[in-house]
């Protein structure tokens, strides 16, 4: 994709425009904007000139890095069109790891809430990249991507692109950007209005039968986004393996969302009281496997799986149903029907769009964050001439509904990822949590 | 996605089908190319189940949804086979 190409406005599909309201709502409500980071873990330090000067090549290859959303006029569908201030290059920032083993989670979590201000101080771009050298010899790059222009495979591939740049200048996506899921084309607005009804049906009906609610509905919601990271060792991640492979036989992610449910339960009857249901958002991921592209834009759909509290503490139990909602979902067209409700609520501004979605469904989003992603960009074994350990997502959640549970895998080994909203949850619970879905995991 | 094909095409015809709505198959993937290999995932299964009994009338057990019987166009069609046999 030549430059000149790629510097026109894009138009924003329908996850796009979904996460753009969500963007909205978390810069209203002082969470900062819909930042995720993305960390890889290398043996050595890379050459700090060569990164740079790879930087400097994605930008000028991929000016999207520097777009930001606009409405051409009230009631048309956002772009993500060139900001009257491009950044002029991508900042990378070098950070030293002192003596405190605490300051690195620290400046991540703060590089993880910044106002639309800070992020974009030195003028406007999706990314920001850090280099951290650590006390060991080691280090990690941290990938921190604004979700309106990446999703977390889009930043797996940025990286491998990012190190094509670095060691051989060759370029890595096959195609840049253009949305993988969009809304089946109706003649009429009224042709997608009917075809959205049988996802609002669902809604309608399964909001009349549940009262769900997340862990961080009553809670403040202007509070520092949390995380913690744990990597399994491969022992563990074999067991886990195995016991994904009972409950759900070929198809996993079932049970890995059963797993991130029963953790949320446990909690909650810690707490001594049940959310009625639980309601959860699982992306699905566009891209057909295999594909080096696109690189940017949120290339994903939604399934939705809900439970009952009674249901919820038995993982074989909640894999028989998940897989029996799935199943209903894929028959009933209810995947395609919701994503004409996205394609509706395109032209909607972004602010109406959030209290839309609020007000039908009960001042809540969902119960709970949760992806796996699967294997962390496989392809990539050395970054800028350093090996590559491991890599991983840092999504950042906003309240409601407050936290996530999240897991990918490389080499063999698993890795969780844990994030909320600072006092959605308390220490005791943040511990509870992830130790509820560690042993769900390993134990089944 | 059309009429379903007569038996003796029904390789190439999962083939065509999958192609088309599930995975970015290669040009030269066959009979006995690998699905799993190709990126055949958790989340696509489920899509693939639905294929096989919409087009086909193949409805899968749990315990039929196996590797070996969802790894190749060759053993998902002689799994076909065998339940329109049955049906």
């Amino acid at each position: 994709m030549s430059v000149k190409a790629a510097a026109k406005p894009l138009e924003m599909g329908e996850s796009d425009c979904f996460l753009l309201s969500i963007d909205r709502e978390m810069q209203r409500t002082g969470q900062g904007i819909h930042l995720n980071q993305t960390v890889l873990e290398l043996d050595g330090v890379p050459d700090e000139s060569r990164l740079r000067e790879a930087l400097r090549t994605l930008l000028e290859r991929y000016p999207v890095l520097t777009f930001a959303p606009r409405r051409p006029f009230p009631g048309f569908p956002p772009v993500l069109a060139r900001s009257r201030r491009p950044a002029a290059t991508i900042p990378l920032r070098i950070w030293d790891e002192g003596d405190d083993p605490a300051a690195l989670p620290a400046f991540q979590e703060q590089q993880l809430h910044q106002t639309e201000a800070e992020f974009h101080a030195a003028g406007t771009t999706g990314l920001h990249v850090c280099l951290v050298r650590l006390r060991d010899g080691t280090s990690q790059i941290l990938f921190t991507w604004r979700h309106l222009v990446l999703d977390g495979i889009g930043a797996e591939m940025l990286l491998c692109e990012t190190a094509a740049i670095a060691s051989d200048g060759g370029g890595y996506a096959a195609f840049a950007t253009a949305p993988q899921v969009r809304a089946a084309k109706r003649r009429t607005w009224w042709g997608h209005f009917r075809a959205a009804q049988p996802a609002a049906n669902y809604f309608r009906d399964l909001l009349r039968e549940h009262r769900f609610r997340s862990l961080g509905s009553a809670q403040p919601q202007a509070r520092l986004g949390r995380f913690v990271v744990e990597t399994l060792s491969i022992e563990d991640s074999d067991q886990i393996a195995r016991q994904a492979a009972l409950r759900g036989g070929l198809m996993t992610a079932h049970f890995y969302l059963a797993c991130a449910t029963k953790a949320h339960h446990e909690v909650w009857r810690g707490r001594g009281e049940g959310p009625g249901a639980y309601l959860m958002s699982l992306p699905v991921r566009a891209r057909k496997p295999g594909s080096k592209g696109p690189l940017f834009q949120n290339n994903m759909s939604f399934l939705f799986f809900s439970a009952a509290a009674g249901e919820a503490a038995d993982v074989a139990t909640l894999c028989i149903e998940f897989q029996r909602q799935h199943a209903r979902f894929l028959k009933e067209g209810l995947a395609g029907s919701f994503l004409q409700l996205q394609y509706l609520m395109r032209r909607v501004p972004s602010r109406l769009y959030s209290w839309h979605l609020k007000h039908r469904m009960r001042g809540e989003i969902n119960s709970f964050y949760h992806s796996h992603t699967g294997e962390f960009a496989p392809d990539l074994r050395t970054f800028i001439d350093c090996p590559v350990r491991n890599g991983f997502h840092i999504p950042m959640v906003f309240n409601p509904p407050g936290t996530g549970l999240f897991l990918s895998h490389r080499d063999g080994r698993l890795t969780v990822t844990m994030s909320w909203r600072e006092g959605v949850i308390s220490n005791e619970e943040v511990r509870l949590l992830n130790s509820a879905f560690i042993e769900a995991l390993r134990t089944g | 996605m059309g009429n379903p094909p007569c038996d003796s095409n029904l390789e190439e015809d999962l083939i065509q089908v999958i192609r088309q709505s599930l995975l970015d198959l290669d040009p030269d993937f066959g009979s006995t190319s690998d699905f799993f290999a190709a990126g055949l995932d958790s989340m696509s299964i489920m899509q693939l189940l639905l294929i096989l009994e919409e087009r086909y009338g193949a409805s899968l057990t749990l315990s039929e949804v196996s590797r070996e019987n969802l790894a190749t166009p060759q053993a998902l069609a002689n799994l076909i086979r065998e339940k329109q046999s049955l049906a």
